[in-house]
């Protein structure tokens, strides 16, 4: 077998289960494997950040700093709005995703598939499964949503609603204030699309700040859903 | 991008991208990606065309995707249909296998398919070189047909260095011209230390005398940072133009190049002269997209000169054959022997990491070298491990590591070269290329597989490099020697003998 990351060859674990068809075999080699980290411990009652990475003094019982300003926000209502992210979003991982999204690598999303499917299972029960839309610039210019693909990985059926309107400079090269002014218009709902008394999950690469997923989940909730989570692949430190 | 193909009145059948307008009725027209449209001409070139200075400058010589040229399609189909541009395709179907045009792929595992939102369709892409930018089945490969452009030279004192070559130095130097000019090949097979890059120095003179392009490939990174200062201390008045992943883009232009083999991948008949340093070292199966890359990027005729202190058999063969011309300098321009490893039984060391623990001979080795404060490498088979002793050996030394995906490696092994730094962890990317003037060096379980015989001759080349200190220790710590180990011994010892 190659790594389909980094394409050494490697020695997959062989089990029974994996033979008998219950286990899929690995796709990364151990080296590659070893560069995630789960997201694992006490965790943001909020935002699934991962508590033991977070300093002290941004904890408060068992939220961060973060999640308390969010909750704050007087114009929002935010029902309960929570996130839950797979892995930490290290080294390793900021690698994996320059790879796959700014290099362009689609397939490796197939390396992460049988975790991040299981991942999403957990929290499953009928929602509708929506992606972080990009705009018509971006979307052309990568040739895909990683969104998307990630979204397809874990659902058959995929609600591609959203709209992203606006062209803008890529969200990583953008400090936390110049995200939040601009995050009220970011998204609409596509005509026609109806959420109402709709519970839904959003699905995201990384979850930063938390601008995009909570910008995207509040046009979804004006429209009237009733309750709207998101998952992403990765939870930024 | 989709296009169309059609045909024009003089019998050509030329492109016409589906975003620009067109005049003939859209329905006689099928669009397709590129790469899934059969094949097209190209008009002959417009003399009397005025075409543009800017693009000329970006695309000569070079082989760029579609997307990595920041001009309008309008301008580059202008350009297409004047005969000054040509469409290729990136990745193909051929008899039901996947080619890529852009690297030379035909690895199937190493493509994959999308639904690309630039063509609508499913779409296959190039995964062995997709870092360098997706080629894809609708992305075309663009480049030059026009008139070619010399970036010019401003002085005449090209080389600025009072140097004096040894005899076998200046033997070899003189080969390298001989082949520079004749347009030939040749084999430079010089131990590591021998003083390889000063060798290149009066041929690259004369290259750049004659209006040639040049440049100096190789598979590391590293190497291209090691020799960037060397070369512009000693061609002062050469923009020259060094290229690896991340370096700083610029719209420089240069005859001399030193770059990595995928940046060569950019190029496309351009050098007179290619210069293949270390060409032993490609990792894993990079050779073929190496020797893909170099044929490319040189002219028709151009001189090929291959540097290594450790042929492989295919260049053995070629050399002992007569077909390729060779010139050996089996002893180091100090003309003190190289230093023989070695071989020190360390035990079960990987049982002893787990329990965060490194063998008392390894340890007491670190410590002498700490103790009279010299400088030291310690080469390790995998990044995991190299974190590991890092861990483990910072609570008693002063010790960084580096691998090929540290973001601080170049900044870590800038320090040990000015010496800020005693003691560095390493994975086999320092193999080549590091010179540091007085140190010793070990390799920590060197009977792993990655140290192979080249791998463990050219670490043990990194030692006594100077003349000032022309000795030093290489010590191979090991649990049960392996054949490579006992080969890169021999090695050693054989060029050592012919030397005398």
């Amino acid at each position: 077998m190659h790594c389909l990351w980094c394409d050494r060859p490697f020695q997959p674990e062989i089990t029974w289960r994996k033979i008998c068809g219950v286990q899929e075999f690995e796709t990364l080699c151990h080296y590659c494997r070893r560069s995630f980290m789960y997201i694992s411990g006490e965790i943001c009652r909020i935002c699934g950040r991962m508590l033991e990475l977070t300093p002290a003094k941004y904890v408060k019982e068992d939220l961060c700093l973060d999640c308390i300003r969010w909750e704050q926000e007087e114009e929002q209502n935010w029902n309960h709005f929570i996130n839950r992210s797979l892995f930490v979003y290290n080294e390793g991982m900021q690698r994996f995703m320059n790879q796959f999204k700014f290099r362009g690598d689609a397939k490796l999303v197939e390396a992460i598939k049988t975790e991040w499917k299981q991942f999403f299972q957990t929290y499953y029960h009928n929602q509708l499964v929506v992606p972080i839309p990009l705009s018509k610039e971006r979307l052309y210019e990568r040739g895909f949503n990683q969104s998307v693909l990630l979204a397809q990985a874990v659902s058959e059926e995929v609600h591609d609603i959203l709209l992203r309107p606006f062209h803008m400079e890529k969200q990583s090269k953008k400090t936390r204030e110049e995200r939040l002014k601009m995050s009220k218009h970011w998204f609409a709902l596509k005509k026609s699309c109806k959420v109402q008394d709709k519970e839904i999950i959003l699905i995201d690469d990384i979850y930063t700040t938390g601008t995009t997923v909570r910008s995207a989940a509040a046009v979804l909730y004006h429209h009237g859903a009733s309750r709207v989570m998101s998952i992403t692949l990765a939870r930024a430190i | 991008m989709k296009f169309a193909a059609f045909f024009y009145q003089h019998g050509l059948k030329l492109l016409h991208p589906e975003s620009l307008p067109i005049d003939q009725d859209p329905a006689s027209l099928s669009f397709a990606s590129i790469g899934k449209m059969p094949s097209f001409d190209h008009p002959p070139l417009d003399l009397d065309y005025t075409f543009s200075h800017s693009l000329q400058q970006a695309l000569h010589d070079k082989l760029l995707l579609l997307s990595e040229l920041p001009f309008p399609i309008q301008l580059l189909h202008e350009h297409y249909l004047h005969g000054y541009v040509g469409f290729m395709k990136s990745v193909v179907l051929q008899e039901g296998t996947y080619i890529c045009n852009r690297c030379g792929n035909h690895e199937q595992r190493l493509f994959a398919q999308i639904l690309c939102a630039r063509c609508g369709e499913e779409c296959t892409y190039c995964r062995k070189c997709v870092t360098m930018g997706r080629a894809s089945e609708c992305t075309p490969l663009v480049y030059w047909r026009g008139s070619e452009w010399h970036a010019p030279i401003s002085s005449d004192q090209l080389l600025v260095w009072n140097g004096v070559l040894t005899p076998e130095q200046s033997q070899a130097s003189e080969q390298v011209i001989e082949a520079v000019l004749g347009r030939k090949r040749l084999l430079v097979w010089a131990v590591c230390g021998s003083g390889k890059t000063e060798i290149l120095y009066r041929g690259i003179e004369e290259a750049l005398k004659q209006q040639m392009r040049v440049c100096i490939a190789t598979p590391r990174t590293d190497v291209v940072l090691e020799l960037e200062p060397r070369l512009k201390r000693v061609f002062p008045n050469v923009p020259i133009l060094s290229l690896y992943s991340g370096s700083p883009r610029t719209e420089l232009d240069s005859p001399f190049v030193i770059s990595t083999t995928h940046q060569l991948l950019r190029y496309r008949h351009a050098f007179d002269v290619v210069i293949i340093d270390e060409v032993d070292a490609f990792p894993y199966s990079y050779d073929n997209m190496l020797a893909f890359a170099v044929n490319r990027a040189k002219k028709r005729h151009a001189s090929t000169v291959f540097l290594t202190a450790t042929p492989n058999k295919q260049l053995k063969k070629e050399a002992a054959s007569g077909e390729l011309p060779v010139v050996k300098i089996p002893v180091r321009y100090h003309r003190h022997p190289m230093p023989v490893p070695r071989f020190i039984w360390c035990g079960n060391w990987e049982k002893l990491l787990k329990k965060r623990k490194v063998p008392i001979v390894v340890l007491e080795w670190l410590q002498k070298r700490t103790s009279e404060n010299k400088q030291c490498l310690l080469f390790v088979p995998t990044v995991d491990i190299a974190v590991q002793l890092e861990e483990i050996l910072s609570v008693r030394f002063k010790v960084a590591s580096v691998y090929s995906e540290d973001p601080e490696r170049k900044k870590k092994v800038e320090q040990f070269r000015r010496g800020e730094l005693n003691m560095l962890i390493t994975t086999t990317i320092l193999e080549r290329g590091v010179t540091v003037p007085n140190i010793d060096v070990a390799v920590f379980g060197a009977e792993h597989s990655v140290f192979t015989e080249s791998a463990l001759v050219q670490i043990a080349g990194r030692v006594g490099r100077s003349a000032e200190f022309p000795d030093g220790d290489v010590c191979f710590f090991h649990f049960g020697k392996t054949k490579a180990m006992l080969d890169s011994v021999r090695h050693i010892v054989e060029m050592n003998q012919y030397a005398r």
